[in-house]
């Protein structure tokens, strides 16, 4: 479902991580120690509150996840390709 | 911004007004304060006499019965609806915003008047939780009673289990102030509790 918001340009998955990471769990680690996408949200540091967050940052992006989404996926990876799957249902255009 | 003059001086009030259709603005049409009680996904609205059945059913469940001040199996129907509102500063039902669905509930409860303190408290239906995204309630419910009461601080209590809750709170807005080990019975075994606070100038 899309936000009733400015449509905005799909991301690619860097772009999403750039975007979603500063906003919840912290900076960005440095090129040394990337973001660990296949890493569970919970290991990562993701409890309740920054999945609110998570969501709100996505939410940002125009786009709308289903509301059982951190039901289904459980990685950043994940997240990625729901929000891609979402956003092209919804024609966002490319980057 | 809307200016007064008395008789010996000039009052400037900044208050949110709203334009009239001519785009004038006039004393009368001053907006009174509305709290903010929606989200993206979520809203609060009062408790209802009809949305005692539900919350007996809630409180009921055997997983979150410890966590609402009662062992499983001593709820008394019969009493539950005034044993729901003792000690209660406000309580809310947090309700999914487009559906209307129950969620679950936040309350504020053991007000101080002197020291300007209070506790805080949510319990979330088990399918609600999983979801994530109802503890938005939590967030508009502490935003609602800092804004609503002349609170300087305002309490919650975690049991160990449940501490991780507010792992990413800690130092954003909420600290840990209390442990007390081995504080609770439940099912068999003891628990610790901690105490987090929230101040009104680190939240708001």
């Amino acid at each position: 479902m899309a936000v009733d918001q400015v449509t905005l340009p799909l991301l690619s998955l860097d772009a999403f991580v750039s975007h979603v990471v500063p906003k919840t769990i912290g900076e960005l680690p440095g090129p040394q120690a990337p973001v660990q996408l296949d890493a569970s949200l919970p290991d990562l540091g993701f409890d309740s509150f920054l999945l609110l967050e998570l969501l709100g940052a996505i939410d940002e992006l125009g786009v709308m996840l289903d509301e059982d989404i951190f039901v289904r996926v459980d990685t950043l990876r994940d997240l990625y390709h729901e929000y891609v799957e979402v956003a092209a249902a919804d024609q966002v255009p490319t980057e | 911004m809307t200016t007064y003059r008395t008789a010996t001086q000039s009052v400037v009030l900044d208050l949110p007004v709203r334009e009239s259709r001519n785009g004038g603005v006039t004393a009368s049409e001053l907006t009174p304060p509305v709290p903010q009680l929606e989200g993206r996904r979520v809203r609060l609205r009062p408790v209802l006499p009809e949305d005692t059945p539900w919350l007996l059913d809630l409180m009921a469940l055997p997983e979150l019965g410890y966590q609402w001040r009662n062992v499983p199996g001593t709820l008394n129907p019969e009493q539950f609806a005034v044993q729901l509102w003792q000690g209660v500063l406000t309580q809310l039902l947090v309700t999914h915003k487009s559906s209307g669905r129950k969620l679950g509930l936040v309350v504020a409860y053991q007000p101080s008047p002197l020291h300007r303190t209070a506790y805080i408290a949510m319990v979330l239906d088990p399918g609600a939780q999983r979801l994530g995204w109802p503890i938005e309630g939590f967030r508009l419910f502490m935003s609602y009673i800092f804004e609503a009461y002349d609170l300087r601080k305002v309490y919650a209590e975690a049991i160990d289990y449940n501490l991780a809750q507010y792992s990413s709170l800690i130092g954003r807005g909420a600290s840990r102030e209390a442990h007390y080990r081995e504080h609770v019975y439940m099912a068999g075994e003891y628990h610790d509790v901690y105490v987090i606070a929230f101040y009104r100038q680190d939240w708001l």
